[in-house]
């Protein structure tokens, strides 16, 4: 499934909507972290197979959308639905993903998303 | 739908029932600039509704203040999909989710505002999107 970014200057009254990743990508969230980075976050896997798994995987952009950077792995070997992301005010980002069995799985990265760190296991 | 709390990363962890919830249904949660923790997220039988719920800003240094009561931002008889929230630098409130049609195949866009911390919203916009 593709994921598109829509992008309002008029305060949501009207919207453009581009195109920013094309292929088997699922369940985007997206934040702007405090320096005004855009950052989105999803699953990439083969969602009509649910016998695979796949990966959480992140990336942004510093021009409101223009361009977008590589994707980071957040998580490897996840069958994830429903990722979201929260960063706090100094940074951090934090991002969640609701595992196959129905756990949720918390994420975080210190260091503006270039390494991330399992945290916890709820449910 | 539980809201987890954690501020020593998971050493401690405050586990909250949202008010209203719909059980499976989703949440969108983003931390404003003065502090303040906002959800938008569904609710209703059919997921059928949107509401929003805010945490005070006193509650990093307190740990104990409450929720403010919900505030059901809409409701509908179909059900609403993918509630996200943001937040801009001066705390005005944008809450959007889709609604799809069956028929046509196709998702529209809502977005709502609030300028006062959520407690009243406004429509804003309703946009096809594909």
């Amino acid at each position: 499934m593709k994921i598109y970014i829509g992008k309002s200057l008029d305060d949501g009254a009207t919207w453009n909507f581009e195109e920013v990743l094309s292929g088997d990508y699922y369940y985007p969230s997206l934040a702007i972290d405090p320096d005004g980075r855009l950052w989105v976050v999803y699953w990439n896997g083969t969602l009509t197979d649910p016998t695979t798994t796949g990966d959480i995987e992140i990336i942004y952009s510093d021009d409101e959308g223009e361009t977008w950077s590589g994707a980071v792995v957040v998580a490897a070997g996840i069958r994830g639905q429903n990722a979201g992301i929260t960063i706090n005010l100094d940074g951090k980002i934090w991002v969640s993903i609701i595992q196959a069995a129905l756990t949720q799985r918390f994420y975080y990265s210190e260091d503006r998303g270039a390494t991330w760190n399992f945290e916890e296991q709820v449910g | 739908m539980k809201f987890i709390q954690t501020y020593d990363n998971f050493e401690i962890a405050r586990f909250t029932d949202l008010p209203v919830a719909a059980v499976g249904g989703l949440a969108s949660v983003k931390i404003g600039h003065n502090g303040c923790v906002y959800v938008a997220y569904h609710g209703g039988t059919c997921l059928n509704s949107i509401y929003f719920i805010r945490l005070p800003e006193d509650f990093p240094n307190t740990l104990q203040a409450d929720w403010d009561t919900p505030v059901e931002i809409v409701a509908d008889t179909v059900q609403l999909q993918s509630p996200g929230l943001a937040v801009t630098p001066d705390n005005v409130l944008f809450v959007s989710y889709t609604e799809h049609d069956y028929v046509a195949d196709t998702d529209d866009l809502y977005i709502y505002k609030s300028v006062n911390e959520g407690q009243d919203w406004t429509f804003v916009s309703n946009t096809q999107i594909i």
